[in-house]
């Protein structure tokens, strides 16, 4: 194996690691690029080597673990309609998902199901059974006309067993097992004396099965572990592929593919990745459940404004919100395939009526495109009403959300917790009540514990004080002019126009899409032994002038996507 | 809402709700008899006990509120019974002081870990040791342990409740395994008296729809198998608590196909309305006092013997109307009015917050049972995420403990720990309600000395 890439931050490497106390104040830290401890000489996010190897050429590295995921709730409510189609309306589940380094898809690998959880799960399989097999879409799912609707009809339920089961467990069944799911489905026929509710007891298994609820990860079986891993079985490869691109679980012709070794062989796995990407309206599903994780655009729907103050921003107003920023990067990334660094200052979106109000435009037509004027404030996804409005409190904007959401969602950064012990009467007495948020978080920057990391945090969450807290544009706050100068690791800016200006160039942007599109392939965080394979993949990103799909494929083929170190194992 | 005769009230929303009359109804006026030691309360079977030995469960709770105290105007001059009541704990203690017992100088050490202000207290209290991150939960939570005990036979382990709509709970079966909590009174009505909810007495016939739902998950189980032999151990682990989960929801089930007991008290509650979730501080207190009283209708008709009530999370958001600050951030930036010797703005909260903790015992002490109420027959452990939020403080964490337990509380005192941890207080619960650990908690946190003045 090739010496790695070593992970020289540009001007990160200033922010080195410091202890949390007083008179050796915190500092923000680059993310390290791996889940093990990294060596000295490592700090994280960092510039590429120009010796690295093609991404596809790496296949002697170690990758991580294998451990089955739980499927986040938004997965389980796209695999459900993957199966009984989009216009399903599915009770989402009420389990929690866990958000780990920024990612549900990665938390997932720690989920597990709760009492009540199961309870949630039960519900809402119960509600899909009888929606599925009411009377006005039964024939979707069901090829064959039962002999009477009060008996059962085990090969009618056979049919049902053979098509549906293997799409919802993500694997082929044995005849043992088919039959069992028809034994299933006769015994509650005849207690219920209703063939179809028999079907809705075999579909209500199916969704209760571990084997749906979690995405499982084995090795290719008699595989031996060499340099680099065991390549995953064809089944998990499937469903990895599947959930990364789409967001949804094997259709038929993967779960074929998987079964008949088609996937054991690369070029055979080779044009299933290229029927995936080129599926477009499954692809942009699966973009857009990847940018609603990556910026907890499912939190939107939990944002809680004062009314009083705010009523322009409605629930509905919200769900605009989340769908304009998706819509703008689709059609940024997708449709256009247009470089991601331009995500933070193209002046294209869309707008609706209800969002008009919060943005000062008129807007005659619903999702009409619309140009923001050059020169404005107004300039890529960071100026929109879902990334102001989520990261703000219920009635003030917050500097600090926003600095802080930028630094951990968009560039990769750690942010240690605020310290204990600090009471601010006492560092900084007057202040807190001061007109605008620079003077406010004043006290931050005379508190040396706290200095740290808020020297760095608050300018970046005060480029965007123009914004109030759900996004209108301001000049002023409290009567008195807000200033939004400010410097991001190294660069000044005198406004939000220059700060978008900043960003879009900083390596550490798309080297954090990079890591983040990683994890949120495999599942897991990045180990130590792919080091070299993430350069590679940052060398990759740019060759193609950093369009997305690419970078997925790319992702898909490597080494790392395809192989694992083995089933992880319990710390004890 | 349907009396055991079928008629219907509304829910009463006052401070005290006052059932006595439907109680009363049914029984002619007479009281329920307690003729059984506690402990045989405890693992009673469903029904049997009840019904043919009036034997009334005792049951525990957990009761959360975000934000802490002001130490100045909370801790005791005076310890043990009769305790003096600076003006914060007398918010929280007034006309209930002999049934609540206050904890102060307990405190929660972190093991050499970051402190994740107002996270990490609570975590090491439910957890019994320091979390490494701010979604880090460090194993299962103590309520669990009890629920294990004595919520075997009822049709819910336990009820988890936020009322600032929050939908995940306190409560966790581990790490990856946190609760899902019920955010709103109608969801918590649709989960206890919606489908499934029996009131006994009637003719008792098996829905065989449940039936089917059992064999359901039996064959579930079985066909799972397959699973296991191709895991590594960490998703073993994983699996066994799904195992367990489908566990506890075949109980449920078989509790639902067996008849059940005729319980004087229980009765079906009206629907409450459908309201959106809100951090408005009308919204949280009216929804938590909502959930409080269908939480004690659920508790009499013995559908669950363990609860949580969160009431507003850490960094809560909750905020009058019109005004652009919540709490929380208010804690921070509202200096010490020290003419007053506290933060005038802030305080309005708490004031608000001990309110509802009031309601909450007010709804079990509205309900007789035996020869006193509910409240008689309960523990609640109370408790916060940080002494004064001002300062994220480790130390002194607020607690208090709650109802009689049916005699096994001696209430009505104030208790130092001395900096002892606050696992004390949690193992204290625990062995109270028959969990075998005698000793609890990691590191500095670990204790085998729970606190004896709290016990009769």
């Amino acid at each position: 194996m090739r010496h790695a890439t070593p992970w020289v931050g540009v001007a990160l490497a200033a922010l080195a690691l410091a202890a949390c106390e007083e008179g050796e104040p915190p500092t923000l830290t680059p993310a390290p690029p791996v889940s093990e401890p990294a060596p000295a000489e490592d700090v994280g996010v960092g510039a590429t080597d120009p010796d690295v190897r093609p991404a596809l050429e790496i296949t002697d590295i170690t990758p991580g673990a294998a451990s089955m995921r739980r499927l986040t709730r938004a997965q389980y409510v796209a695999s459900v309609q993957a199966v009984f189609g989009d216009d399903l309306e599915v009770l989402p589940p009420t389990e929690v998902d866990l958000r780990v380094d920024g990612l549900l898809t990665v938390g997932a690998r720690e989920t597990t199901v709760t009492p009540a959880g199961f309870e949630g799960y039960e519900a809402s399989a119960r509600q899909v059974a009888a929606d599925v097999l009411a009377r006005i879409r039964r024939e979707r799912v069901l090829s064959c006309t039962p002999a009477a609707d009060d008996a059962r009809d085990d090969a009618c339920a056979a049919e049902l067993v053979e098509s549906v089961a293997p799409l919802l467990l993500r694997r082929t069944l044995s005849p043992e097992e088919q039959s069992a799911y028809v034994a299933l489905a006769g015994a509650a026929a005849d207690t219920l004396g209703d063939f179809h509710a028999g079907l809705g007891a075999v579909i209500t298994a199916w969704l209760l099965s571990p084997e749906f609820l979690f995405i499982r990860e084995g090795v290719r079986p008699g595989a031996a572990e060499g340099a680099g891993g065991v390549p995953l079985d064809a089944q998990s490869l499937a469903a990895r592929l599947s959930y990364f691109l789409w967001a949804r679980g094997p259709d038929r012709a993967l779960l074929e593919a998987a079964a008949s070794g088609v996937l054991d062989d690369d070029v055979g796995y080779r044009a299933e990745v290229e029927r995936l990407l080129d599926d477009e309206a499954r692809l942009e599903q699966g973009v857009r459940a990847l940018f609603t994780d990556l910026y907890d655009l499912d939190e939107l729907s939990h944002v809680k404004k004062d009314p009083v103050a705010f009523p322009q921003l409605t629930s509905g107003a919200l769900e605009d919100a989340r769908e304009q920023t998706l819509r703008t990067i689709v059609d940024h990334l997708l449709v256009r395939g247009a470089d991601y660094r331009d995500l933070f200052t193209t002046r294209r979106t869309f707008l609706t009526r209800r969002l008009g109000p919060i943005y000062d435009v008129p807007v005659a037509e619903d999702w009409a495109v619309h140009e923001w004027r050059a020169g404005g404030a107004r300039a890529g996804i960071l100026s929109q009403v879902s990334f102001l409005a989520l990261n703000a409190r219920t009635s003030r904007s917050s500097p600090v959300l926003r600095g802080e959401f930028l630094l951990d969602k968009i560039l990769c950064q750690t942010i240690p917790p605020p310290p204990a012990d600090v009471n601010f009467d006492a560092v900084a007495p007057g202040d807190v009540n001061a007109p605008t948020a620079r003077e406010r978080l004043g006290v931050h920057r005379v508190t040396p514990s706290c200095a740290g990391c808020h020297d760095v945090l608050d300018p970046i969450g005060l480029a965007f004080e123009n914004f109030d807290a759900i996004g209108r544009f301001r000049l002023q706050e409290n009567g008195e002019d807000i200033l939004t100068y400010g410097e991001i690791q190294g660069v000044p800016y005198d406004d939000v126009r220059g700060f978008h200006a900043a960003l879009r160039d900083l390596p550490s942007l798309t080297q954090c899409l990079v890591r983040k599109l990683y994890m949120h392939g495999v599942g897991r965080l990045p180990v130590r032994g792919e080091r070299e394979l993430l350069a590679a993949l940052d060398q990759s990103f740019a060759e193609a002038d950093y369009a997305l799909v690419p970078l997925m494929r790319t992702i898909a083929l490597s080494h790392g996507f395809r192989a694992t170190a083995g089933p992880a194992e319990a710390t004890p | 809402m349907k009396t055991p005769t079928g008629t219907k009230t509304p829910i009463v929303l006052q401070r005290r709700i006052d059932r006595r009359r439907v109680l009363k109804g049914m029984l002619g006026g007479a009281a329920v008899s307690v003729g059984m030691p506690l402990f045989d309360c405890l693992f009673d079977g469903r029904g049997e006990a009840l019904a043919q030995t009036g034997a009334i469960p005792v049951r525990f709770g957990t009761w959360f509120w975000g934000c802490g105290v002001n130490p100045r105007r909370w801790v005791p001059a005076a310890d043990g019974t009769g305790y003096d009541t600076p003006p914060e704990l007398a918010m929280a203690v007034e006309g209930f002081q002999d049934r609540i017992s206050v904890l102060t100088g307990f405190d929660t050490p972190l093991n050499g870990r970051n402190n994740y202000p107002h996270y990490s207290p609570p975590m090491v209290t439910l957890t019994g040791d320091s979390p490494t991150s701010l979604e880090h939960i460090p194993r299962a939570t103590f309520d669990v342990e009890i629920a294990n005990v004595v919520g075997t036979s009822t049709r819910f382990r336990t009820l988890d409740l936020t009322a600032d709509g929050r939908q995940a709970a306190w409560s966790a079966q581990g790490a990856g395994a946190r609760a899902p909590a019920m955010g709103t009174a109608l969801a918590l009505y649709q989960r206890v008296f919606g489908e499934g909810f029996q009131l006994g007495g009637g003719e008792f016939v098996p829905d065989p729809r449940v039936m089917v739902r059992r064999s359901v998950l039996s064959a579930v189980l079985e066909q799972s198998r397959r699973l296991e032999s191709t895991l590594g151990s960490a998703d073993r682990a994983r699996l066994d608590q799904y195992y367990t989960s489908v566990r506890q929801l075949e109980n449920q089930l078989d509790v639902l196909l067996t008849e059940p007991p005729e319980l004087p008290g229980c009765f079906e509650p009206e629907a409450p309305r459908e309201a959106e979730p809100s951090l408005r501080l009308d919204f949280v207190t009216r929804n938590h006092n909502l959930l409080a009283d269908l939480l004690a209708v659920a508790l009499t008709c013995d559908q669950t013997r363990v609860f949580n009530l969160n009431l507003w999370r850490l960094f809560t958001d909750v905020h009058f109307d019109g005004e652009d600050v919540g709490y929380h951030q208010l804690t921070h930036d509202e200096r010490v009015d020290e003419s007053l010797g506290y933060q005038p703005l802030s305080q309005r909260f708490f004031v608000r917050a001990m309110e509802c903790w009031r309601h909450l015992l007010g709804a079990l002490d509205g309900i007789e049972e035996g020869d006193g109420t509910l409240l008689d027959r309960v523990a609640i452990f109370a408790h916060s995420g940080t002494e004064f939020p001002k300062e994220h403080g480790t130390t002194n964490i607020p607690m208090m403990v709650a109802g009689r337990a049916g005699g096994r509380l001696v209430p009505g005192r104030h208790i130092r720990g001395g900096g002892s941890p606050t696992t004390r207080a949690t193992l204290t619960m625990q062995q109270l309600f028959g969990v075998p650990v005698s000793s609890w908690g990691t590191g500095d946190a670990e204790t085998s000395a729970p606190i004896g003045d709290l016990l009769a």
